[in-house]
């Protein structure tokens, strides 16, 4: 079955809402304004209140209640308000169980997060890549998971069999069960959202980045942040660690087996922080109920 | 034995060991760490005075240059916290039996991994053992390697530990107490 066959009889497939695209690009542009960017915002009633929720929390201590998005957008920075923009639009149908991956519920978005956190970590420390892009790329590394879990539902334990005995990677069973696998399916899902291609490529190459080729820093960074989250255990499943690691990927970018690990400390610490910033309460307290 | 994975009983003497997490009980109660990758869960019991403790490791040795902000997390500093806690509620350090598990790793290549390879997994197992050593901790059992992730509970009252693989049976590791 081809790759578009199986997304065609996939139900529930994961979206991208159009207001959240819109902000990644105008954030992207240097001609971006705090009015600019509040107007993409107000299309979206969930956005919306997310960043007027954030704006208000007590994290910024602000005197008194911000009530316009667009004076959101200066108090928080559009970086953040970028980064909280995406995390809202991915959050719903990242928080689902997918039981072909063996992951419970919000276990896909706690290793999404971690990625996204740990990209970012990587890129200010390698200078290599912006870091919010580094961000945004880490979040949404996984998607292809979303639509492909119902397909492997049945299939986990012959999978992660064939990879041990054959000493394979999951991503290789996939490609040999299906003809592709989860990154190729994330990047058709990232290509028909219309995402900029920077995205589409760590989609579609964080499991191979030599076969990125060279200068596709983005794809370096986030197999990078992938292995050291999956490492500290941030959302494993059933894949566990079954998954190659790219030393190449790793000297591109300058850095060392220690210096990763230092990163991963830096990680592990400020994980729950950060989650606290960018869900609201009732989320939060959903997700560690968990 | 028989729980699915990644669900777990959560009652009031139930607890999660979260990331650079030690935890100790005296008595009754059971302690979980939901998902260990190339971290490890260690257990450890001092079946007379019926203290247990867990800690959850995540890195193998503290940077000199870095004091943690937890100490649970390196291997080095978390276990002789992890004793301490266990004298504090009565525990004697003579008496103490541990079993651990985790230190899972990614698929290799036909090559041999250099030295240059990320390799958590093995590096916290050494770290462990050699902890252990220093301290003088027996060490009765362990589950470690693979590239699988694992679910461990350590019943403090008798003393079993168990481990379950992703997608796999829940199964005995270790009877630290002897009481079965």
């Amino acid at each position: 079955m081809t790759l578009e066959a199986i997304l065609k009889q996939t139900t529930d497939l994961p979206t991208f809402p159009a207001a959240a695209l819109a902000v990644l690009k105008e954030t992207s542009s240097a001609d971006a304004s705090a009015n600019s960017i509040s107007k993409h915002i107000t299309q979206d009633q969930a956005l919306t209140a997310r960043v007027l929720r954030l704006a208000n929390s007590a994290y910024y201590g602000l005197p008194r209640q911000v009530m316009d998005v667009s004076e959101s957008v200066i108090v928080l920075g559009t970086r953040t308000v970028r980064n909280l923009c995406m995390v809202a639009a991915t959050y719903p149908w990242m928080s689902r169980p997918l039981p072909g991956y063996g992951l419970e519920p919000y276990h896909l978005w706690v290793n999404s997060f971690s990625v996204a956190l740990g990209s970012k970590l990587i890129a200010e420390r390698t200078g290599a890549a912006q870091s919010d892009s580094a961000f945004t790329a880490g979040l949404l590394h996984n998607i292809g998971k979303v639509a492909l879990s119902a397909w492997l539902e049945n299939k986990l334990g012959s999978v992660q069999q064939i990879a041990q005995a054959e000493g394979l990677s999951f991503d290789e069973v996939e490609r040999r069960m299906f003809g592709f696998d989860h990154a190729e399916v994330g990047a058709f899902l990232a290509e028909r959202w219309n995402l900029p291609k920077p995205y589409v490529d760590v989609i579609r190459f964080h499991h191979q980045p030599e076969a990125c080729g060279a200068g596709s820093p983005l794809v370096d960074i986030t197999h990078l942040a992938d292995h050291l989250s999956m490492n500290l255990g941030f959302g494993v499943g059933g894949d566990g660690l079954l998954y190659r690691f790219s030393e190449p990927a790793m000297s591109e970018l300058g850095l060392t087996a220690g210096g990763l690990e230092e990163l991963g400390a830096e990680l592990s610490e400020t994980y729950e922080k950060q989650e606290k910033l960018f869900l609201d309460n009732e989320s939060a307290s959903e997700r560690r109920a968990a | 034995m028989g729980r699915p994975w990644g669900e777990s009983d959560m009652s009031n003497t139930n607890s999660l060991v979260g990331m650079s997490d030690i935890q100790v009980v005296k008595g009754e109660g059971q302690l979980t760490i939901p998902g260990l990758a190339a971290g490890i869960g260690l257990c450890a019991l001092d079946a007379t005075a019926e203290v247990g403790g867990m800690v959850h490791i995540v890195l193998p040795i503290s940077p000199t240059d870095r004091t943690p902000g937890r100490v649970g997390m390196y291997a080095n500093t978390a276990l002789p916290a992890l004793l301490d806690m266990m004298e504090q509620a009565g525990a004697q350090r003579d008496r103490v039996r541990a079993a651990f598990a985790g230190g899972a790793q990614p698929v290799t290549g036909d090559k041999a991994e250099s030295a240059q390879s990320l390799q958590i997994g093995v590096r916290n197992i050494e770290a462990v053992l050699k902890a252990l050593t220093d301290l003088g901790i027996p060490l009765t059992d362990q589950d470690t390697g693979g590239h699988l992730a694992r679910r461990l509970v350590f019943s403090v009252d008798n003393g079993v530990v168990t481990v379950q693989m992703a997608n796999g049976p829940e199964r005995l590791l270790s009877n630290l107490g002897g009481k079965l």
